[in-house]
């Protein structure tokens, strides 16, 4: 009797144990259950609840909003829980929730990530339902590609954008330095008329803001050198490359040019609230055509697009954002439908405008633009102009670009702030970014 | 509580004394599993399951696998951003702490005497400790010291010119530390409560003997609070090298300007969930453990330097 109470007296904190072990297997363990109705068809017989999440500004959140309660109208069953912040910090929490096996069902992702998310298997193939649920025919190909990793379909594209320097008309008009429709012929040209901004409104506001941390632009000026940014999964480009974009902008900051590092630094992370058009700090900075809708409702100037300085080959068309739908979402199909109606139906096209950018689909594009606000077409026709003479899309980024984007940060910032010198800061981050991509891929 | 009681009460059997102890045993078991659950479920085994992780390649959606002390060797070696997150924690902490209880210690010496209203005081000291830790306040603090921000208003009034603190390198992580300083409530209770346990015969001893108000302090309030003063250094030296939210929130997560603001923590959070390296993240998190334990081991050997516990006279 003694010894079997003693015997018993350890199991429970054994089975304890035990049970808890099995609770951690099981979270690390588990299987794609999602994916077992690969190409299933949406949900029409009972409620269905999806989660969407996106990055954005109040505007897109209204016009998103709308657009699935234009859905839910249509398919009274599916209702829709969002969730919506800035870009800074976004990934990080589609990371962890993705990790607790409970991401959102539909997620905005850019192709920063779209890589990395395909090969860890967090997005699904959307293949199973090309055809069925999901029309592409009317989708340019070349953008359509752009959601393609390895020749499979992860990601749909929203819309589609590409580089621009935003302009505060209001101010540089009265000064008589309103740049032309087609911009500066050369960098050396746009430093110069920066300056004479600088000068003319007394050095309280400067011509253009520093954007030697801004990834897109850098990847804007790299191709213009004939580089792009990845070669397959490695850099494109060499420390030598960093070192010159660094100089260049640091020169533009000692001649007053551009605004010193502590103004431009707010903006880094991305996030258009800090925009520093928008805070009146600086005439020029670098954004996507499609963020102008955005830009405009945030301040009392008139703004207008300008192409960057130098080669029109540095832009191209780009996949502003694309919509993927979680592999292990439980009801994949659903979700691969309300993908289908952001792309492919007219009055989705018609609410979201070209908030996102221009609409992927070409049959809604022609159906929607009479309609469009002056606003609306004041970008489409900035789109077309400038990827009318625009190089080829790159391929999608390589896996790790999202570390590549903060590295190129801390290094411009260290350079800006004067902590290393360029070419400290350009063998560092070129080093980092290896090792990194490395990692990523291997 | 009842169950110890019991056990005396009951006619010694054979074999049952022992029956007796097994079923206290287990008893004991069944009171204690709610911490035993606590300890084994919600820290033990996830801190060991850390452990592990810290010699893997974990990325969160794949399985572990074992890279050896590969993570570890690539932090001291090929790591420059740790080096800066190690100074930025480093510098945080080496000023913040002894600002923060110096603040502590002198709003306490003026509000530990009953005078009126003094209660009201206390508590109105207090409340930056309540809303200290949290995002809201950090983003005030973000607004207080942008460029365009209060601060700044405050000092153009006076004809001083600031700058964006916190967007500058230099004084990004003076605005934490400041924030640091300003909840110092919590070691201030503290001091409190030390101060009115120091009798008042040895203020009146010291009087008489001829000692001014900074001699009755350096002689008699500083020795007879070391040992207050020991517990909150202690407390807050692990606390300020902990701090997360306010560099988090007001770097916007990235540990900017320049790495500057990018404490270890935040380092670490970056690297797991943002970068999906949580075999990476396990290690730093166990040589931050390591670490902590010897500052804070240093801080207990050096306590018995300049700690006067008064009992030991009478020995």
């Amino acid at each position: 009797m003694a010894r079997f109470v003693r015997r018993t007296a350890r199991t429970p904190v054994v089975v304890a144990l035990a049970a808890v072990a099995s609770v951690v297997l099981a979270a690390c363990g588990g299987g794609a259950s999602g994916q077992q109705d690969a190409g299933g068809a949406p949900v029409t017989d009972r409620p269905v609840q999806l989660s969407v999440a996106w990055w954005g500004g109040p505007a897109r959140a209204e016009l998103t909003q709308k657009t699935l309660d234009a859905y839910t109208k249509k398919h009274p069953n599916v209702t829709f829980t969002t969730q919506w912040q800035g870009y800074s910090g976004y990934y990080d929490k589609i990371n962890t929730s993705a990790a607790g096996r409970n991401a959102p069902d539909i997620i905005q992702i850019d192709n920063r990530v779209l890589r990395e998310y395909a090969n860890k298997k967090i997005i699904a193939d959307l293949g199973p339902w090309m055809g069925g649920t999901l029309k592409v025919d009317k989708i340019d190909p070349k953008l359509l590609g752009t959601g393609k990793v390895d020749d499979k379909l992860f990601a749909l594209p929203l819309a589609s954008n590409t580089q621009a320097f935003v302009v505060d008309k209001a101010v540089v008009e009265p000064l008589g330095l309103l740049p032309p429709e087609t911009g500066w012929a050369t960098w050396d040209e746009f430093a110069a008329w920066a300056g004479k901004v600088s000068a003319a409104t007394g050095g309280k506001v400067w011509g253009t803001r520093d954007e030697s941390a801004s990834i897109s632009a850098f990847e804007y000026w790299v191709r213009q050198q004939g580089k792009e940014l990845y070669d397959g999964p490695k850099l494109g480009f060499g420390a030598a490359e960093v070192k010159a974009w660094f100089d260049m902008w640091a020169a533009m900051r000692d001649s007053g040019a551009a605004s010193p590092q502590e103004v431009a630094q707010p903006a880094n992370a991305g996030d258009i609230s800090k925009n520093t058009v928008l805070t009146k700090q600086t005439v020029t900075t670098f954004s996507y055509d499609n963020q102008y809708t955005e830009l405009v409702k945030g301040t009392d100037h008139a703004l207008v697009l300008v192409p960057l300085p130098g080669a029109a080959e540095g832009a191209y068309a780009r996949p502003s954002q694309f919509f993927t739908a979680y592999s292990r979402g439980a009801n994949l199909g659903t979700a691969v439908d309300v993908i289908n109606f952001f792309v492919n139906d007219p009055e989705a096209g018609a609410l979201l405008g070209t908030e996102r950018g221009l609409p992927p689909n070409a049959d809604v594009r022609a159906a929607i633009q009479p309609n469009f606000s002056d606003q609306l077409k004041y970008v489409v026709a900035y789109d077309e102009r400038v990827t009318g003479a625009a190089g080829d899309t790159p391929p999608v980024p390589a896996q790790g670009d999202s570390q590549i984007n903060q590295l190129l940060i801390s290094s411009a910032e260290n350079a800006g702030f004067g902590r290393q010198s360029s070419q400290a800061a350009a063998e560092e981050f070129v080093s980092q970014a290896n090792s990194a991509l490395a990692r990523a891929s291997g | 509580m009842a169950v110890v009681t019991e056990a005396p009460v009951r006619a010694p059997r054979r074999g049952g004394r022992q029956a007796d102890r097994a079923k206290e045993a287990v008893a004991g078991y069944v009171f204690l599993s709610p911490w035993l659950l606590g300890l084994f479920g919600v820290t033990l085994l996830p801190m060991l399951y850390s452990l592990y992780l810290s010699f893997t390649d974990y990325d969160l959606l794949q399985d572990p696998e074992w890279v050896g002390v590969e993570n570890y060797v690539r932090m001291f070696t090929d790591d420059p951003k740790f080096w800066s997150s190690v100074g930025a924690t480093l510098l945080f902490a080496v000023v913040s702490v002894p600002l923060k209880l110096a603040v502590a210690l002198g709003v306490a010496l003026l509000l530990y005497r009953n005078r009126r209203g003094v209660g009201m005081y206390r508590s109105l000291y207090y409340v930056p400790s309540l809303l200290g830790g949290s995002v809201a306040i950090a983003i005030v603090w973000q607004t207080l010291f942008s460029g365009q921000g209060a601060v700044n208003e405050v000092l153009g009034f006076f004809g001083i010119q600031g700058w964006s603190w916190i967007t500058n390198p230099s004084t990004a992580l003076g605005t934490l530390v400041l924030l640091a300083a300003w909840q110092f409530g919590a070691p201030m209770v503290i001091f409190l409560a030390g101060l009115k346990q120091i009798p008042a015969e040895m203020f009146e001893a010291a009087s008489l003997d001829g000692a001014g108000r900074v001699q009755q302090f350096v002689h008699v309030t500083l020795p007879l609070l070391s040992p207050v003063l020991f517990f909150n250094l202690v407390l807050e030296t692990i606390a300020g090298f902990q701090g997360f939210t306010a560099a988090f929130v007001i770097s916007g997560g990235t540990g900017g300007p320049a790495d500057s603001t990018l404490l270890y923590t935040l380092y670490l959070y970056m690297r797991g969930f943002g970068d999906f390296q949580m075999g990476y993240a396990s290690a730093m998190a166990w040589v931050f453990l390591v670490a902590l334990g010897v500052v804070t081991a240093l801080v207990f050997r050096s306590g018995s330097l300049w700690v006067h516990y008064a009992d030991e006279g009478d020995r």
